[in-house]
C-alpha cells in the first residue's frame, strides 16, 4: 500500500522533531543503556546486561463508509487506509543501572499520532517529551466563498453582479422559484468543495531535578498549534409578520439572511511553568509560575457578499422627512464585505504558593494561594466595511462621519485587563475510628477594563447605525467592567459507627457577591449525609487462634471472598438570591387590544421608563437560572457485589433534580436520572466477560413569552425613544424537553492457558449508544391575534442519535516474540435531527418563511455505515 | 485582490520569546544533567547500588519471587537500590517488619504476621495503608490535597487504584483483561505486566470508570471528550481535567476553577474581551456538560433552548418566539448563526456577540 504524499509531508515535519529528541535525550543520557560512566571505576563486573524491550506493530487496513455527511466517523481521529504502523516502542531498563529510557510512538504517520519519550535517573531526574495529534473533520463544505488570502474569502465579481442585478425591490418577497434563487441554486452546483478540518498539534517537554530527597525543581514548556478553519457564521434576524393585522412579512423580501465561512484558525498557546517544592519531616511546601500566550495569527476574517458588488445603506427613503430616512427593516445584509473580528491575543501570569503543615501525626493544615492576571490589547477593527452607512448623531455628541475608519473610534484597543486570585485552605484531623476536614476556597475575579461608551454599531446585517437612543432605550453602549468573587466554606466528619459502617455528614455554603448581574448576592446552603457499608457475606474470614483473644486470630477460612458494600448519598441544597435586580417595566392590567375573556395584563416599557445601568436589558419577570433560587436535591445509591477476584456485580441509581422558582420566567425544573448495572466475569480458563447498562434520562422545562410586534412608537421628545416593547401575559409559552439516552456494553476475551488454542486470542465488544430528544411545548393562555407569527406553541420533531460499534480481534502468537492478528470494525450511526436535516448550501423559504434564506457550507454530520478490516503483526522483543 | 485582514505583526517579538523559552529550556535541561552526572553522584550511587542493592527483597526472594523479580525493575525497587534517603522504598516500607512472618512461614499463620495493603478492607486499615505511601508521596503539589479530598473521605485507599505487583497477573488472563473495553489490541506483554503509573487498570481512564459508571455513557456519546483513536487511545483523559490525589477546587480538578481547566487547552477563551459573556466567564459548565452530552459541542441542551433559558429580550426589536424547527434560530448552531462570538468578541459592534 502507498502513503499519500500530501499525508506524508507534514508527517515529515513530526517525525524531524521527534528524531531529533531522542538523539537529544540519547546524547545527554548515554547511562540510558544501562552502561555507567567510563569514570565509574566502582561498578561492579557482575552486572547484568540492560533489559532492552522493542515492540514493532504495523499492518494494512481497508475501509468502506456509506452515507452522505460521514465526517462524524472521522471527527476526532484518523482511520487511514493502507498500510500503518500502529505502534513501535523501546524501553530500556535493567536492576542494575539507576537509568531508564522508554520511547514510544502509536498511530505513527496518521494525524493522530503520538510520541512519548520518558527518560532519566530515579531520584534525580526526569526528561519527558510528548508530541500529540488531535484532528478535527467537519465535513465537505461547498460555498461561493474563495479563500484568496488568509481570512480572506472573495466571490466572483461577475456572479456578485448577476446576482445583484436579480434582487427584488424590498418591498416585494423573493418567491423560491424566482430568477435570484434559481441562478444561486445553478451557479451553487459548481461550486467548489472544501474539506473543513482541523488540526491540534501539542508538544510538551518537561524536565524535573531533585538536587535531593527535600528538594524538587521542575520546569515545563508547552507548545499548541491549532490551525485549520471551522465553520462560522454571520446573519441578522427575520422579523415575522403579524397575520391577523395583515402585516407584511418584511423578513422575508432579502435574498439572504445569513450567510456560514470558514473560521480560519492559526492559533498558538504557549506556556511556560517553573516550580520549586521543598519538604521537610512534617511539612512540604512549594512555589509556581505559570507564564501561558496565546497567538492568533489571523486576527479577522472578511468575506464577500455573493448577493452584492456596491454597498447599500439598510434604509429607505422617507417623502415625508428626506433627512431621517426609515432605518432598520429593510435592505438588511446589502454589504459588499462583512468583517468579523477573530479571537484576540491574550497573556497570562500566574504564581501560586503553597503550603502544608503536619501539626500532629493526625492534624494537618494546608493553603494554596494563586494570582494571575491576564491581558489583551489587540488593535480594534473598525466598526463595518460598509461605505453606504451614514450614521446618524441622536444624541448630538458623539458624530461619527466614517464609521469605516478606525480612527472614529473613541478607543484603538480595549486595553482589557483582569486579576484573578484564587486561595484554598484546609484543616483535617484523623483519628482512629473519627475524622474532620474543614476546607475555605476563593476565587475574587477583578475585572480592572476601563469602560469604552461607544456612539453607537453597525447592525441589522452590516447595513444600518445603531445607537442607544433608538435600540437601548438611552442606556449607553459601553462595556460594564462586571466582576464577581465566589466562596465557599466547607466542614464534614466521617465517623466509622462499626467496622463496617461509616456515616458521614458535611455542610458547605457557597457565596457568590458580583457586580452588573441581575444577582449581586446569592447565598447556598448543602447539607450531604453518607452511609458507607461494607460486610464479608462468605470467605476470608480471619479465625480465631484461641477463641478467646479476637486481635490473636491468625488463620484465614477458605473459600472465595464475597463482599457486600453498599452507598447511600444525599446532598440538599437552598440557594437564595438576596435581590433580583430588574428593569423598571410597567404593570398593565388591561392591554388595550386584549381578546375579552382572556388574559389581560401585561408588563410594558412606557415613555417615561428610565432604564437602569448595570442591569441586563430583559423582561422583568425573567430568573436567570444560574443566579435564581433554586433547590437541589442530589441523591444515589450503589450497590456493590464482589466474590473473590473474579466476579464482580455493581448497580446504582442516582437522582438530581433542580428546582427553580416557577413563579417567575426562565428555568422551571432541570432533572436528571441515572440507572446503571455492571457485570464483570474471569473464568477458570482465562476467558473474560463483561456487560454494563446505564440509562440517563434529563428533562427541563422554561417558561418564555413572545411580545408583540409592532410595539407603538414611542413619539419624539419622551425619555425612551424607539418601539416600546409589550410583554402580554397571554403570550407566555412553556417547553420541556425529555432526553435519555440508552447505553449498553458487552464483551468476552478468551485466552485459553492450556490445549490446543493457547496460543489464540479472541476478543468480542459490542457497544450501543441510543439517544431520544423529545421537546414540547404548551400555550397555558389564548395567544393574543395580533401577535407574531410561531409566537404560539408548535411541535417539534424527535430527535435520535444512534451509535453502534462492533469489534471483532483474532490474535495468534507463532512464537515468544511474535504475533499476528486481525481485526474488523463495524459502526452503524444514525443521526436525525431536524435542526441539521435541513441544511443545503442555500435555503430559501416559502411564504411563510418557516425556512430561512441563508448560505450554509452544508459542512456536517449525518448517518453512515463504516466498515474496517485490518491485519497486522506484533514483534517484541 | 483584498488586502490581508489585520494580521498579528508580531514576528520579531515572537521570535525573541521563542528564543529565551527555548534558551531556558537548554539551559535547564544543561544544568540539571551536568549537576546529576557528575562524578561524585556516580560514585556514590554506584556504591550504594551494589550494598543497598543485594537487600533489596533478599529475604522475601524465596517464596515471593515474581513479586521481587518485578519489584527491582518498577520505581519502587530502583529506589531501594539506588537512594539512600528517605524516598528508598523497600518491601518493608509497605508491608512492614518481617521477622516475625519469617519466623512463622512454614506454618500457616504466617498471613497475618505481615501487613498486605491491598487486603486492608476497614477505613482505619486504608487509611494506615495510605500513611506507607505518603511518606514519599506527599511533599508535591499534585498529592497537596490529598488529606480531605473526596477520595480521602469514600475512603479510598491508595490500592483502589494502584497496584505495585503487577507480576502476578502476567501468565493470567487478567494479561488481556478489560482490553476490549478500551485499550484495543495495543497491548503489549510489557505494558501489560506493568502498566502506567503501576494503575490496578490498564489505563488512567479504565481505572477511574470502574467506580465512575455515570461517565462511561460519554464513550460512545453524540458529542464527548473521551473521544478516542481507532485503536482505542484516548486523547483527553480523565487525568486531563481531574487529579485524583486530590486536586483543587471542587471536582478535584487539575486547577482550580472549571474555567482555568478549560483555558488550559482552550486559551483563545481566556480573554478577557471588550465585550465578556458574564455566566462564559463565571462556569463554562452553565453551558457546557465536559464529559459528553446528546447534544453537539458538548452542550448541556440544544443551543437555542438553552439561550432561551435565560435570554427573552427586552431589545424590542428581536422577537422571541417559540418558533418551528425551522426558524433560523432552531437550525445548525441555532441562535450561534448570527451570535457566533457567543464566548466573548473585541469589535468595536460586538456587543450582541455578532461578530
Amino acid at each position: 500500500m502507498r502513503i499519500q504524499p500530501v499525508r506524508l509531508k507534514p508527517n515529515l515535519r513530526v517525525d524531524f522533531v521527534f528524531i531529533a529528541c531522542v538523539v537529544s535525550a540519547l546524547l545527554f543520557t548515554p547511562q540510558a543503556w544501562g552502561q555507567a560512566p567510563a569514570k565509574d571505576k566502582t561498578k561492579p563486573k557482575t552486572e547484568t546486561p540492560p533489559k532492552v524491550h522493542a515492540t514493532i506493530e504495523l499492518g494494512g487496513q481497508v475501509r468502506e463508509i456509506q452515507g452522505g455527511h460521514s465526517a462524524k466517523f472521522q471527527e476526532v481521529r484518523a482511520v487511514p487506509k493502507g498500510f500503518f504502523i500502529q505502534k513501535l516502542k523501546l524501553d530500556f531498563n535493567s536492576e542494575d543501572s539507576p537509568y531508564f529510557l522508554a520511547m514510544k510512538g502509536t498511530e505513527i504517520l496518521e494525524r493522530d499520532q503520538r510520541f512519548n519519550v520518558d527518560g532519566g535517573r530515579f531520584g534525580k531526574y526526569r526528561t519527558q517529551f510528548v508530541w500529540d495529534q488531535i484532528p478535527h473533520f467537519f465535513g465537505t463544505g461547498q460555498s461561493f466563498l474563495q479563500k484568496t488570502a488568509p481570512g480572506v474569502y472573495q466571490v466572483s465579481p461577475t456572479l456578485r453582479a448577476s446576482l445583484q442585478a436579480l434582487t427584488l425591490p424590498d418591498t416585494v418577497r423573493t418567491p423560491p422559484n424566482a430568477a435570484l434563487p434559481t441562478l444561486v441554486r445553478q451557479e451553487l452546483r459548481t461550486a467548489p468543495m472544501t474539506d473543513v478540518r482541523l488540526r491540534r498539534d501539542q508538544a510538551i517537554f518537561r524536565q524535573s531535578y531533585q538536587p535531593s530527597d527535600k528538594v524538587e525543581l521542575h520546569a515545563q514548556f508547552s507548545w499548541l498549534r491549532n490551525r485549520g478553519s471551522r465553520p462560522m457564521s454571520a446573519g441578522t434576524f427575520v422579523r415575522r409578520p403579524v397575520p391577523a393585522n395583515g402585516l407584511p412579512d418584511i423578513g422575508g423580501s432579502w435574498e439572504g439572511i445569513g450567510q456560514e465561512f470558514l473560521e480560519p484558525l492559526d492559533h498558538r498557546t504557549t506556556d511556560l511553568k517553573l516550580g520549586a517544592q521543598f519538604r521537610g519531616e512534617r511539612w512540604s511546601a512549594g512555589v509556581d509560575y505559570d507564564l501561558s500566550l496565546f497567538r492568533n495569527r489571523i486576527g479577522s476574517v472578511i468575506f464577500e457578499n455573493p448577493f452584492r458588488v456596491t454597498d447599500e445603506q439598510g434604509c429607505l427613503p422617507n417623502p415625508a422627512n428626506p433627512a431621517a430616512p426609515i432605518c432598520g427593516a429593510s435592505n438588511r445584509f446589502r454589504e459588499v464585505r462583512w468583517q468579523t473580528d477573530l479571537t484576540p491575543n491574550n497573556d497570562s501570569h500566574t504564581v501560586s504558593f503553597w503550603a502544608k503543615v503536619d501539626l500532629t501525626p493526625q492534624t494537618q493544615v494546608r493553603g494554596l494561594v494563586s494570582l494571575a492576571y491576564w491581558t489583551q490589547n489587540d488593535d480594534f477593527l473598525p466598526w463595518t466595511l460598509n461605505t453606504a452607512i451614514v450614521p446618524r448623531n441622536w444624541d448630538g455628541v458623539s458624530p461619527v462621519n466614517n464609521p469605516t475608519d478606525v480612527k472614529e473610534l473613541p478607543a484603538s484597543s480595549a486595553n482589557a485587563k483582569m486579576r484573578n486570585i484564587t486561595q484554598e485552605y484546609a484543616l483535617v484531623n484523623r483519628s482512629k475510628n473519627f475524622r474532620f476536614t474543614g476546607q475555605y476556597r476563593s476565587q475574587s475575579l477583578d475585572n480592572q477594563t476601563p469602560t469604552i461608551v461607544f456612539p453607537g454599531y453597525a447592525a441589522f446585517g452590516d447595513s444600518t447605525w445603531r445607537a442607544a437612543r433608538t435600540d437601548f432605550y438611552n442606556l449607553p453602549i459601553e462595556n460594564l467592567d462586571w466582576d464577581f468573587r465566589r466562596q465557599n466554606v466547607e466542614a464534614g466528619f466521617q465517623w466509622d459507627v462499626l467496622p463496617q459502617l461509616t456515616w458521614k455528614m458535611d455542610y458547605e455554603w457557597e457565596i457568590w457577591n458580583r457586580k452588573f448581574r441581575d444577582v449581586n448576592r446569592n447565598n447556598e446552603h448543602s447539607i450531604r449525609g453518607r452511609l458507607d457499608f461494607e460486610t464479608i457475606l462468605s470467605g476470608g474470614r480471619k479465625l480465631s487462634e484461641d477463641g478467646k483473644n479476637s486481635s490473636a486470630t491468625k488463620e484465614v477460612e477458605p473459600g472465595p471472598l464475597t463482599t457486600l458494600r453498599l452507598k447511600l448519598d444525599y446532598r440538599y441544597s437552598n440557594r437564595r438570591a438576596l435581590v433580583y435586580n430588574t428593569q423598571p417595566l410597567s404593570f398593565n392590567a388591561n392591554l388595550a387590544g386584549s381578546p375579552p375573556g382572556g388574559v389581560t395584563s401585561a408588563w410594558e416599557v412606557t415613555r417615561f421608563t428610565v432604564m437602569k445601568v448595570g442591569v441586563p436589558m430583559e423582561f422583568n419577570l425573567l430568573r436567570r437560572y444560574d443566579e435564581n433560587d433554586r433547590i437541589r436535591n442530589d441523591g444515589s445509591l450503589t450497590l456493590e457485589l464482589l466474590r473473590g477476584p473474579s466476579t464482580n456485580f455493581s448497580a446504582s441509581y442516582r437522582y438530581l433534580g433542580d428546582e427553580h422558582d416557577k413563579s417567575f420566567y426562565g428555568r422551571l425544573f432541570n432533572r436528571f436520572s441515572f440507572v446503571d448495572a455492571q457485570f464483570q466475569h474471569v473464568f477458570d480458563n482465562g476467558s473474560f466477560l463483561y456487560a454494563n447498562y446505564s440509562r440517563e434520562t434529563n428533562s427541563f422545562a422554561y417558561r418564555d413569552l413572545a411580545h408583540l410586534l409592532p410595539n407603538p412608537p414611542a413619539p419624539p421628545g419622551t425619555i425612551v425613544q424607539g418601539t416600546l416593547s409589550q410583554y402580554p401575559i397571554a403570550n407566555t409559552w412553556e417547553r420541556t424537553s425529555r432526553s435519555s439516552l440508552d447505553s449498553f456494553e458487552f464483551g468476552i476475551n478468551a485466552a485459553p492457558l492450556e490445549g490446543k488454542l493457547q496460543k489464540w486470542q479472541f476478543d468480542l465488544s459490542y457497544a450501543l449508544s441510543f439517544a431520544r430528544d423529545r421537546i414540547s411545548t404548551v400555550n397555558p393562555f389564548t395567544v393574543r391575534p395580533d401577535s407574531v407569527l410561531h409566537a404560539g406553541a408548535n411541535p417539534y420533531p424527535d430527535t435520535v442519535v444512534r451509535r453502534q460499534d462492533v469489534n471483532v480481534v483474532i490474535t495468534r502468537r507463532i512464537s515468544e516474540s511474535l504475533e499476528i492478528g486481525a481485526r474488523y470494525w463495524y459502526e452503524p450511526y444514525t443521526q436525525d435531527d431536524f435542526s441539521f436535516n435541513v441544511l443545503q448550501p442555500y435555503t430559501h423559504g416559502n411564504l411563510t418563511s418557516d425556512t430561512p434564506k441563508y448560505l450554509f457550507q452544508d459542512a456536517r454530520y449525518a448517518s453512515y455505515h463504516a466498515n474496517v478490516a485490518s491485519v497486522f503483526v506484533r514483534y517484541t522483543f | 485582490m483584498l488586502a490581508q485582514p489585520d494580521q498579528k505583526q508580531a514576528l520579531p517579538n515572537r521570535l525573541r520569546a521563542t528564543t529565551v523559552l527555548l534558551l531556558v529550556v537548554v539551559l535547564v535541561l544543561l544544568f540539571t544533567y551536568s549537576r546529576s552526572a557528575g562524578p561524585p553522584a556516580q560514585a556514590q550511587s554506584t556504591q550504594v547500588s551494589v550494598q543497598h542493592g543485594a537487600a533489596v527483597g533478599e529475604r522475601c526472594v524465596s517464596c515471593h519471587r515474581p513479586y521481587v523479580n518485578s519489584f527491582i525493575l518498577e520505581t519502587h525497587g530502583k529506589s531501594a537500590k539506588f537512594l539512600h534517603d528517605s524516598r528508598a522504598a523497600t518491601c518493608e516500607t509497605c508491608h512492614g517488619n518481617g521477622d516475625k512472618h519469617i519466623e512463622n512461614r512454614e506454618k500457616r499463620i504466617a498471613v497475618a504476621d505481615i501487613e498486605n495493603p491491598t487486603e486492608l478492607k476497614t477505613p482505619e486499615e486504608r487509611g494506615r495503608a495510605n500513611a506507607a505511601c505518603l511518606q514519599c508521596h506527599s511533599g508535591d503539589r499534585n498529592h497537596f490535597n490529598w488529606q480531605g479530598s473526596e477520595h480521602d473521605r469514600s475512603d479510598m485507599s491508595c490500592m483502589s487504584c494502584h497496584n505495585v505487583h503487577h507480576a502476578k497477573f502476567a501468565q493470567w488472563a487478567l494479561a488481556s483483561r478489560e482490553r476490549s473495553q478500551l485499550d484495543g489490541p495495543t497491548l503489549d506483554s510489557e505494558e501489560i505486566k506493568f502498566p502506567e503509573k503501576m494503575l490496578a487498570a490498564f489505563t488512567v481512564e479504565e481505572t477511574c470508570l470502574r467506580c465512575h459508571t455515570e461517565q462511561r455513557k460519554a464513550l460512545f456519546q453524540r458529542s464527548t471528550h473521551l473521544f478516542r483513536t481507532e485503536l482505542r487511545n484516548m486523547k483527553v483523559g480523565c487525568a486531563s481535567c481531574h487529579n485524583p490525589h486530590g486536586g483543587e477546587g471542587g471536582k478535584m480538578l487539575v486547577n482550580h476553577t472549571v474555567n482555568d481547566v478549560c483555558y488550559t487547552c482552550h486559551a483563545e477563551k481566556r480573554g478577557p474581551f471588550l465585550w465578556d459573556h458574564p455566566p462564559v466567564r463565571e462556569n463554562c459548565e452553565n453551558c457546557h456538560s465536559p464529559h459528553g452530552s446528546n447534544n453537539p459541542k458538548l452542550l448541556t441542551h440544544r443551543a437555542h433552548l438553552l439561550c432561551q433559558e435565560c435570554h427573552i429580550h427586552m431589545l424590542p426589536r428581536h422577537e422571541t418566539t417559540a418558533g418551528k424547527p425551522l426558524d433560523i434560530w432552531s437550525i445548525n448552531r441555532g441562535c450561534l448563526n448570527c451570535h457566533s462570538q457567543v464566548h466573548g468578541s473585541n469589535h468595536p459592534g460586538g456587543r450582541t456577540f455578532g461578530r
